[in-house]
């Protein structure tokens, strides 16, 4: 029997892919503690739910594309976020329905329709993830131009008022909790083990029985249900609609996720990891936010955000080659990364 | 380990009488493009029977057991389990079909628990509960490996041995009524190979119908109740009990019969020159014995040990592509004493490491046959960065004559050539550049037997012409009457060395289990 | 599986029309849209072969060439830059920095172009390290030299930069490169891009460097086995990726006349798309820079239709993403899983 010391140790190891985010979390905390503490006030919390959970959620939309694999790497989720923004705001302001259920309906089916678009395109089609979303960033970030050439319009007041909210106890808190319980519930299911599997191995998984063109689809549908949640929070923060303020958050999302440890090879992410690495990139903003870099400031969080994504790569490879004994069978280039 | 209980508890849903047809293939034929892979091929396997597929590489055995798993689907007639046809993989899975595949197909980032489940679960629940999976499975491995798998292990992190016993395990857990090994074996080394075995008979037992495909002819004669043999995508005969011998095989197959090694003869007709490679205190892992031997010019020399006892890493390690813990190698050619330190470094001491598994490490599957063969030559034969095509071609065209490959165009993609081919292609490639040392790494695994013998002639000759030659192979046959002599591996050392005359196949397996004589073996499998 | 019984070789025989046909089917395919292209172009557009309109074009196109150099080399060893737009960015703003600091033009040039050349080296070794995750490191570099130039560029008072915009003196060569060549007929630039294309292509097919690099992306573990040198090729390979975005910034510095870190941002999606439009595989191995110079000649006419039709740049940019769907739909694909058992 091996003795708990091993079982233990065995299951850190399990964990290592959470080691960097975790680490970065809490570094980055202790330096906002000592920095700026105003983080740790119901107010400041209220801020940090709402300036990142539009992040946190796209992050974690990202990840069952990315677990489904292989490259699962998804580029349209900025201009998404923005035209489900824009539907929010200018659509259903038009017709009058305003309430959060239109709302919260109408962002996650417009978000689960694109995805399995996508999904479907994907997986009958067999052109790679990259291509395919690359392709749908293009014309739907074209057409928000087009269709909304300056930033304008109000956001339903209601939305409007989860960016204002200065206590944690209001729908920014409860609107993130519910995406996090849905997200344990649905990555419980031995659907979601599928694909697991067929990002694994997709090979495997079509001998072994598992249909690969729905389980593919549906990896982009639960994808769907995170990206709706995430333009409604969107729409929460910026208030308004704007055709373009939303693209950044492709590059953004797929820095969280791979800094939260995800494989893009497939079969590897996780949920926490994603939430924990979308979190950091919100503390490294917040953190620098606190030194007096004025107009620099912005500069200094694209390269921090850079140099952290390079130095979280680097780190998570050593950690593996580290923690990981290869038996034999041709892996033996043990040095790190390899 | 005899007669283990492989299925403790009864199986659902199987009643099958031994004696009915299990399987019945009927007239069916499969093409890819312009290639047949089968030509109206028709046998039938009854359930209760291990039944042999047997033929050279590019016979349409793998295609077949591909149209049995529901993979593929057949242009004309057709394949019936059970009186219904696989339509798809979930379909196959349905009726009782499992397929292992040449392929040890798993999935990498996953644990093992899940890769031998994969499959098995509803859309949203589970066939069996998480602990009823956890005692199954675990029960089974045990059995299977000899010792206890962690279950949460992802399954990259176990050595080939074992993943090959998890695809098999994964279909026994299946609980099929019809089972299909392709070439299952390969990756088995011998003591698993004999609970492989056990395994087929127990499914024989429990009335299971056991299809295997398989190039090593003992396992045919050992254990197969018949045997179908398919000759270009049609079955020429179906042997049964002790009509299938070797000798009844290869006519079958080849419409002649063949000699069954190069023969002790040519063996003693080379002349052994000049040392050439010598190894002095080298040590593969920290805590090995020191490895200390040489090799001259004209020798073949087999390198055999159970999986994991250190004679890949050995041979890695001579061609510079691991580094030694300790000790040093060093290779004398044409006077010049080179110290192996570096893959660049065996390069330049005329040392060549053909490598074993050539779909991961020998061919680019996007480059056609003659830039598959060319891309190692060009820098070689640059001047200014710049390629002599030239050159290259007619260094190909005479590895293409040299080694007999069969191909059609040489612009053609790679995947136009059988197996046998496409591995000769990597042998002439390292062959091309005039190496003193060759070290093959299991050149025949997945070869047909026709190529087979090509490269035993090969080696030959070339030790004739004063190569030095190390041969790993997994197939102890392959070393008697070819070998000089055979290092036999054990604890990441060189356990026994077998002269010429001592080099049989029990003796090689008696030092590969750690015994000098064959008495000892019988208490190792215990 | 698939033998081929052809008996013995016949090492000279060429593949006949066919064979070559669905071999390059890709090229075809491209060469034929292109045609397609400028002969609708021609028929509805006024002025279409214009001298004024086919210069603008080739300069425009000289741009996006020179950018997609590196991608095709990162698409065909099997990986994919996206640092390319970060480091048009900061090379543009960053040599307007080092001329307002007083260095000449040219060895400002030589400096950045050498700056680029060893970030790239760097994206080129921890991307080989970290197997298949280029786009990501890549991602990471390109931002943090973007930021870190913009943090530097801005030291200094007025001369720095503003809103990601930097004034500053550009020499007359630099703006006039840019501009069509009373002598030659072409901006330099367009000679430029021809020169560096005819050497890429002679590279990638007549070199041991350029089968090298098709060989590693088909198959890395195989080419380590016939000892090609692939982290000096990965290495090699980003860096010239880097070296080529940099000097489409120089050059993109003497066609705007003032630096701007965003410069750089249409060739992020664009490289990608002109890689793929005319072939060349990202999963490595397949294509070649021939195929990607299709691809720039595609965009560049569609483009011009587009913008002659009265289109917005947003709505060019829709539509060029409808196109890569079909485009890739027709001969990318890869294979069912069945046929990879």
């Amino acid at each position: 029997m091996p003795s708990t010391e091993a079982v233990a140790l065995r299951g850190i190891n399990r964990q290592r892919s959470l080691a960097t985010p975790a680490i970065l979390f809490v570094v980055l905390l202790v330096i906002a503690a000592i920095r700026g503490p105003h983080l740790f006030t119901s107010d400041g919390l209220a801020g940090a739910l709402i300036g990142a959970s539009p992040l946190v959620l796209a992050t974690l939309a990202l990840t069952p594309i990315a677990i489904a694999g292989p490259a699962g790497v998804d580029l349209s989720i900025g201009p998404i976020m923005t035209l489900i923004n824009i539907t929010i705001v200018l659509g259903l302001t038009k017709i009058d329905l305003t309430g959060p259920v239109a709302v919260f309906a109408c962002a996650i089916g417009l978000g689960v329709l694109l995805q399995a678009a996508m999904g479907t395109l994907i997986a009958t089609l067999r052109i790679s993830t990259v291509v395919v979303t690359l392709a749908v960033y293009l014309v739907v970030d074209g057409s928000n131009t087009v269709i909304l050439p300056h930033s304008g319009g109000t956001a339903p007041a209601w939305l409007s008022n989860f960016g204002s909210a200065s206590t944690i106890f209001s729908p920014i808190l409860y609107v993130p909790l519910a995406a996090f319980v849905l997200w344990w519930l649905v990555s419980r299911t031995t659907f979601f083990r599928n694909i697991r599997l067929m990002g694994a191995n997709d090979r495997t998984a079509f001998v072994s029985g598992i249909s690969l063109i729905p389980t593919r689809i549906g990896a982009h549908v639960i994808a769907g249900v995170f990206v709706g949640i995430a333009s409604v929070m969107y729409t929460g923060l910026i208030g308004s609609a704007d055709p373009t303020a939303g693209a950044p958050y492709t590059l953004n999302a797929v820095t969280a996720l791979v800094i939260g440890g995800a494989s893009l090879g497939g079969g590897r992410a996780k949920g926490i990891g994603s939430v924990l690495g979308a979190i950091d990139i919100w503390l490294i903003s917040y953190v620098l936010s606190t030194f007096n870099f004025g107009l620099n400031a912005s500069y200094w969080t694209q390269f921090a955000t850079g140099a952290v994504l390079v130095a979280a790569l680097v780190a998570g490879a050593i950690l593996a080659s580290l923690s990981t004994t290869r038996p034999d069978d041709g892996k033996w280039l043990a040095r790190w990364g390899k | 380990m005899r007669n283990v209980d492989l299925m403790a508890a009864p199986v659902p849903g199987v009643s099958t009488t031994p004696g009915i047809d299990a399987v019945v293939v009927r007239k069916v034929s499969k093409s890819f493009g312009e290639a047949h892979a089968l030509r109206s091929c028709s046998f039938a396997a009854r359930s209760g029977e291990v039944h042999a597929i047997v033929g050279e590489n590019g016979s349409g055995k793998s295609t077949l057991a591909k149209l049995l798993a529901g993979v593929l689907h057949p242009d004309a007639g057709t394949i019936e389990v059970n009186g219904k046809r696989p339509t798809s993989p979930h379909a196959a899975r349905a009726m009782g079909i499992a397929v292992v595949f040449q392929e040890i197909l798993v999935a990498e980032g996953a644990t093992v628990l899940d890769n031998l489940f994969v499959g098995d679960d509803g859309l949203f629940r589970a066939r069996l509960s998480s602990r009823k999976k956890q005692v199954q499975a675990q029960e089974l491995l045990t059995r299977l490996v000899g010792t206890p798998v962690d279950l949460d292990v992802p399954v990259n992190e176990l050595p080939l041995n074992t993943r090959q016993w998890i695809v098999i395990a994964r279909a026994l857990l299946s609980h099929p009524r019809v089972i299909v090994f392709d070439e299952s074996t390969a990756a088995l080394d011998h003591s698993s190979a004999e609970r492989f075995f056990d395994v087929m008979r127990q499914l024989r037992a429990d009335g299971v119908c056991v299809l295997l495909v398989s190039h090593r002819i003992h396992e045919l004669t050992t254990i197969c109740d018949r045997a179908t043999v398919l000759s270009d995508g049609v079955d020429v005969g179906t042997l049964t009990g002790t009509e299938i011998t070797e000798v009844r095989l290869l006519e079958l197959m080849r419409g002649e019969s063949r000699p069954t090694a190069v023969g002790p003869s040519a063996r003693e007709a080379r002349a052994v020159g000049d040392k050439a490679l010598a190894v002095s205190g080298l040590k593969l892992t920290p805590y090995a014995a020191p490895i200390d031997l040489t090799v001259s010019a004209g020798e073949i020399v087999g390198l055999a040990g159970l999986e994991g006892h250190g004679q890949v890493e050995f041979m890695q390690t001579i061609t510079g592509f691991r580094e030694p813990v300790a000790g040093e190698v060093t290779v004398t050619s044409r006077g010049i004493r080179h110290v192996i330190d570096s893959a660049r470094a065996a390069e330049r001491a005329n040392m060549a490491y053909i490598p074993g598994d050539r779909k991961v490490e020998g061919i680019f599957p996007n480059l056609s046959v003659f830039e598959n063969f060319g891309v190692a030559l060009y820098r070689r034969t640059a001047r200014a960065g710049v390629i002599n095509r030239q050159r290259v071609k007619r260094m190909f065209s005479q590895q293409v004559q040299n080694l007999s490959i069969r191909m059609g165009h040489t612009d053609a993609p790679i995947n136009s050539l059988s197996g046998g081919n496409q591995q000769k292609l990597v042998v002439g490639r390292a062959l091309a550049a005039a190496p003193l040392v060759l070290a093959l790494n299991d050149p025949t695994r997945g070869v047909d037997i026709g190529a087979k013998y090509d490269i035993y002639a090969l080696l030959h000759s070339l030790a004739t012409a004063g190569k030095v030659v190390l041969f790993l192979s997994n197939e102890i046959e392959e070393f008697l009457g070819l070998c000089d002599r055979v290092f036999v591996f054990r604890s990441q050392t060189v356990f026994r060395t077998l002269a010429a005359s001592e080099i049989t196949s029990d003796a090689v397996l008696a030092a590969m289990f750690g015994y000098t004589n064959l008495q000892g073996l019988g208490d190792a499998q215990h | 599986m698939t033998a081929i019984d052809a008996g013995r070789a016949h090492p000279n025989r060429r593949l006949s029309l066919g064979m070559a046909v669905m071999q390059y089917k890709s090229t075809v395919l491209a060469a034929v849209a292109l045609a397609a292209l400028i002969a609708y172009g021609a028929a509805t557009i006024d002025g279409f072969w214009s001298l004024v309109n086919l210069r603008s074009n080739l300069v425009f196109a000289s741009f996006l060439g020179m950018a997609t150099i590196g991608q095709t080399l990162c698409a065909l060893i099997g990986g994919l830059d996206i640092s390319i737009p970060f480091v048009v960015g900061a090379a543009n703003v960053g040599l307007v920095k080092l001329m307002n600091e007083g260095v000449p033009s040219v060895p400002g040039i030589l400096v950045v172009l050498a700056l680029a050349a060893a970030i790239g080296a760097l994206s080129g070794f921890v991307s080989h390290r970290l197997r298949g995750q280029s786009l990501v490191v890549t991602l990471g570099v390109g931002n943090a030299v973007l930021g870190i130039v913009q943090i530097l560029v801005s030291g200094s008072g007025n001369a720095g930069i503003s809103g990601g915009t930097i004034e500053g003196q550009i020499p007359d060569w630099i703006q006039n490169f840019a501009v069509a060549d009373k002598a030659i007929g072409v901006a330099p630039a367009v000679l430029l891009w021809a020169a560096l294309a005819a050497l890429i292509i002679f590279m990638l097919r007549q070199s041991w460097v350029g089968r090298s690099i098709y060989a590693l992306g088909g198959n890395q573990s195989a080419a380590e086995r016939v000892l090609l040198p692939n982290e000096r090729l990965w290495i090699l390979v980003f860096s010239l990726s880097a070296v080529m975005a940099a000097m489409t910034g120089v050059l993109l510095l003497g066609y705007t006349g003032s630096g701007y870190a965003g410069v750089g941002d249409p060739y992020l999606f664009t490289t990608i798309a002109a890689v793929l439009i005319g072939g060349t595989s990202l999963v490595g191995g397949r294509g070649g820079y021939g195929q990607s110079v299709l691809g720039v000649l595609i965009l560049t006419v569609l483009q011009t239709i587009l913008a002659g039709n009265d289109l917005s740049s947003a709505a060019q940019e829709a539509i060029l993403g409808a196109l890569i769907i079909p485009t890739i739909a027709l001969y990318a694909r890869s294979p069912h899983p069945r046929m990879q058992i």
